[in-house]
């Protein structure tokens, strides 16, 4: 790789690691610019002296955060790329041409990747007549911007209500609660404790996603598994809105990692009397995993499809040879 | 009588329950009168214990008693039974306060009291096998019952006498130890000419869509309605349920006890150490006798009394110790 | 004194409850009582009228003062039809003082029985019948008065177990019981709501809860998150006990949380917490600061919800052992038995 490069890969690690890049759009976004970068500004011999690199690149990248799961994403989705591109390639005679060549070819495929990234949102949003009707009482749980957009579509043409849960402790639920609100839609701010209570009083959930596993399951904000198990008790449907980018070809066993890391960075007790600190264990995840059974429905940039049918999309943008890095 | 945390069935600091006359006399009890239910033999038992009680006063006389309960209540198999005979007696006991000076008329009373039981047992366990054989079984049911049970058993007798036309299938109940006593359910059954199969517990599922209702007795009655029974009860319910089967309970009220199980480990009986890990081939001595099985498993109790709800008996057993 | 007025008790009284410096059922009816027995005190009725009638009338005018500072709850509604019944079978013939001091003793018995015997009682009965075990690791919700005797006791018995305390906005009573648990040396978790499903190293054995009210389909009226806590329980193959005194169980049925519920104040939402930064960027201003100029948004606190009886393994009261299906017929036997103590 060349030294710019080099420092461009060192200073996302960086960003990454102190968590100046945070979430999964925006990391998925840099990450891919960053392979991008060292696609374009390193020299390999042949495809797979590029594959080793970009892994090499990619573990370093998956290690600064392993709980951003869009990282090891967009590493797998730029290795699948290599490969495809390689394969499309008619053999030249010429091994220099073939490298230009497929240099070319990833880099463009790598920013059509970023393009169609940048384009999720929108995407999922124009699917939200389909799901949001009118009078519709949505609940929905903490912050996703996904569901924002998708939500702010809908009421563009429909009325309809939505009941915001604030999502302790953190409470982004406040900061959706005030955007949708200013967006016009008629919005509802409740507090955890009174999911069940409101749950006979909603028609669906909507919920965003941190990540989604290769089974059709999710990592969220923890407290969505609370408001995932109290929907099925309602037997109300759950409406995941998620941009391909999140989607891992790994399933949990293999996302222990992420969901063991669980500390949300928000403090939960402010003890005023210090010894009760030290005497009190606080559990304080910053992660739900919420499986498959319990969601209705997955909304993505590539379609609104049944959570059984994630794996069928995945081998379309991630190779099998990619799951371990 | 007392209610201090029941005596656990495997502490070691007790004398083993068989190595005391009272114990001894239960077992010897149910020896010579095999038709008796446990929890009825343990009912003349301490009919007997009363008989032969030296104690002066009425005080001494209950403390005397409690005292030969907890012991009985040291015994692991068919412990239930034997806590709904010592939750009786104390209910005999209390019920008898009336003549504090005259002791021995107070003995009187409470022997009589456990001898009509004791005579009237094998009457009120034809009541109920009569309920059942008039109100439950229909014609050309199919009927499911698990391992042994006299009052099934006579149930279903007294069913074909009455020239009903049935089937039962018959789940062994094999435990892990000894054989299967559905077999003599199988051989009592046949001799009277009603069509049986007996089947092991593994093809439980498989035949579970095949059967009408599911018919089974009770080692004991818990307070919320709940059933502890012979070991392998609760997997038939479970199936029972998931297939949308009736499942019945025939219970005479004498077996009605003061438990409340909060979970299947929660009764008297339970070894924490559960299952023996030790490679050992008696790899299931640690599995106890009964399960328990929660009210929402249960369709109806049949008691000398009629049927009803677990919800129902519960009731009863509320308004019973007020 | 003039009595078109309200007693300054009261007044006090009434501004505690508005500002949940005494919240929780068995606290809010022991302090309704201890005031009303000052009022009682200071009462001298006014000529031509009957202590009985006009006694009456005051007691109604100052519960109806507190029901608008703070909905009264069901144990306070007990002890009033308690209050009001002692008051309706006085003798006429008694001289006023020692109706008035008959009046007081018996409100103190009210207490003494309904309240310091019962938990003494449901505390006694649950450890005697071992239903808190050794190794037990047992989830809590919010702040129970009886929940938290019974912990104390369970561990003044020398039962080892720990407790996980589960709480959330805006009131965190969870933290009241924390203190009290960790003040007495019982090792203890502290978890939102929100982190409930995740709780598995150590896994809950069982769930105690206390009740705002058993209702006579044997669910249970309980602070906001309770039915939460029950459901996920049940889920998870634990053990759900509800302690509640027999002065809670009434022939009420409520079949929603929604309609009937106590709104608390949306100002509450709103508040910069002390114990937490609330906006992503880390500053202590509320993002909702200004939510009263968004006219599309409105903020619920909702203070109760109920928990189905399926949901409950057992309750206990003085009475002994109830399954919620049982809770109709507990009740019409409590009812029987009106005077105590």
């Amino acid at each position: 790789m060349s030294k710019d490069v080099s420092l461009q890969v060192d200073a996302f690690i960086a960003r990454l690691r102190r968590r100046q890049t945070v979430g999964s759009f925006n990391v998925a976004i840099e990450s891919a610019k960053i392979l991008h970068n060292v696609v374009s500004g390193s020299r390999w011999p042949d495809q797979d002296h590029l594959i080793d690199l970009l892994q090499h690149v990619g573990r370093r990248l998956i290690a600064a955060q392993p709980g951003e799961i869009a990282v090891a994403n967009a590493v797998r989705r730029v290795l699948n790329i290599v490969r495809e591109e390689a394969t499309k390639l008619p053999l030249p005679e010429n091994p220099k041409e073939f490298r230009e060549q497929l240099r070319a070819g990833v880099k463009q495929a790598i920013l059509d990747m970023i393009d169609d990234f940048l384009h999720s949102g929108p995407h999922i949003a124009s699917q939200a007549l389909q799901h949001v009707h009118p009078n519709d009482r949505v609940l929905t749980f903490g912050w996703s911007k996904t569901v924002l957009e998708f939500l702010k579509e809908a009421g563009k043409l429909r009325k309809f209500q939505v009941m915001v849960v604030e999502a302790a402790p953190a409470c982004s639920g406040h900061q959706m609660a005030v955007e949708l609100a200013t967006a016009g839609i008629d919005t509802t701010l409740v507090t955890d404790a009174a999911v069940l209570a409101l749950m006979p009083k909603v028609d669906k959930i909507i919920l965003g996603a941190h990540a989604v596993t290769a089974d059709g399951g999710m990592i969220a904000t923890a407290g969505s598994l609370l408001v995932a198990e109290v929907a099925k008790a309602c037997k109300r449907p759950i409406i995941v809105c998620s941009g391909m980018y999140k989607v891992s070809p790994l399933g949990l066993m293999q996302q222990q990692e992420v969901l063991s890391l669980n500390s949300c960075p928000n403090g939960v007790y402010d003890f005023e009397e210090g010894d009760v600190v030290e005497r009190v264990e606080v559990v304080n995840p910053h992660y739900d995993f919420v499986p498959a059974e319990l969601i209705s429905v997955l909304v993505t940039n590539m379609g609104t499809h049944p959570p059984s049918y994630m794996s069928h999309m995945l081998d379309d943008v991630y190779s099998k040879l990619d799951l371990v890095i | 009588m007392s209610s201090s945390t029941p005596p656990s069935a495997t502490t070691t600091s007790r004398p083993a329950p068989e190595t005391t006359p009272v114990g001894r006399a239960l077992q010897r009890i149910q020896r010579e009168h095999p038709n008796l239910s446990t929890t009825v033999a343990a009912i003349k038992t301490l009919t007997e214990c009363i008989q032969i009680s030296k104690a002066a006063t009425l005080s001494e006389l209950i403390k005397d008693l409690e005292a030969q309960a907890d012991i009985l209540k040291l015994f692991r198999h068919q412990n239930v039974a034997i806590v709904a005979a010592c939750d009786l007696f104390s209910r005999f006991l209390r019920d008898s306060h009336h003549d504090v000076f005259n002791l021995d008329a107070t003995k009187e009373r409470i022997i009589a009291a456990g001898n009509d039981l004791v005579d009237k047992s094998d009457e009120t366990r034809a009541a109920i096998a009569r309920h059942a054989a008039k109100h439950i079984i229909q014609e050309d049911d199919v009927v499911l019952v698990h391992s042994y049970s006299r009052v099934v058993v006579r149930a279903l007798i007294h069913a074909r006498r009455e020239n009903t036309r049935f089937k039962v299938i018959i789940c062994e109940g094999h435990a892990g130890r000894g054989r299967a006593l559905g077999h003599a359910t199988a051989a009592e059954l046949r001799a009277h000419g009603i069509p049986t199969a007996l089947i092991p517990d593994t093809a439980l599922g498989y035949v579970i869509d095949t059967v009408s209702f599911i018919l089974v007795g009770a080692e004991g009655v818990v307070q919320n309605g709940g059933l502890v029974n012979g070991l392998g009860t609760f997997t038939i319910a479970l199936v029972a349920k998931s297939a949308s089967k009736p499942f019945y309970v025939m219970a005479e009220s004498y077996k009605f006890v003061k438990l409340f199980p909060l979970t299947q480990y929660d009764l008297p009986f339970h070894d924490p150490a559960l299952i023996d890990v030790s490679g050992s081939d008696a790899s299931s001595s640690r599995l106890p006798g009964a399960d328990y099985t929660p009210p929402p498993f249960i369709t109806l109790i049949v008691t000398e009394y009629g049927a009803f709800s677990p919800g129902r008996v519960a009731d009863v057993m509320i308004a019973m110790t007020h | 004194m003039k009595w078109t007025t309200i007693h300054p008790a009261v007044l006090n009284l009434g501004l505690q409850y508005a500002e949940w410096g005494i919240a929780g059922g068995n606290a809010r009816c022991t302090a309704m009582l201890n005031t009303f027995a000052r009022v009682i005190a200071d009462y001298t009725t006014p000529p031509h009228q009957t202590l009985s009638r006009h006694l009456t009338s005051v007691v109604s005018r100052h519960v109806d003062f507190l029901n608008t500072t703070r909905a009264l709850s069901t144990s306070m509604k007990a002890a009033v039809r308690f209050l009001k019944h002692e008051i309706s079978v006085l003798s006429p013939d008694l001289p006023d003082e020692d109706a008035k001091a008959g009046l007081i003793a018996q409100m103190r018995s009210f207490v003494e029985a309904k309240i310091d015997f019962a938990d003494k009682a449901i505390v006694k009965e649950t450890l005697d019948k071992g239903k808190i075990r050794p190794g037990d690791v047992i989830l809590t919700y919010g702040f129970s008065s009886v929940v938290n005797k019974l912990l104390l006791k369970a561990h003044a018995r020398k039962i080892p177990f720990r407790v996980v305390v589960a709480d959330a906005r805006p009131k965190f009573e969870g933290q009241r019981l924390l203190a009290s648990l960790v003040a007495a040396g019982i090792p203890c978790s502290y978890c939102l709501l929100t982190a409930v499903p995740s709780l598995t190293a150590p896994r809950p054995t069982k769930v105690i809860l206390g009740a705002s009210a058993v209702l006579a389909n044997g669910s249970i009226m309980s602070r906001a998150g309770t039915a939460s806590v029950a459901l996920l329980a049940r889920m998870a193959r634990a053990p759900v006990i509800v302690c509640a005194e027999n002065y809670k169980f009434t022939e009420t049925l409520r079949l929603d949380a929604f309609v009937w519920n106590e709104l608390g104040d949306s100002e509450e939402l709103s508040a910069a917490a002390a114990t937490m930064p609330v906006t992503s960027t880390g500053g202590h201003v509320s993002v909702l600061h200004n939510w009263r100029d968004i006219a599309s948004l409105k903020l619920l606190n909702l203070h109760y919800d109920i928990t189905p009886a399926e949901d409950v393994t057992l309750i206990i009261s003085e009475s002994g052992f109830i399954p919620p299906s049982s809770a109709y017929m507990v009740f019409k036997e409590i009812e029987q038995n009106v005077s105590l103590a």
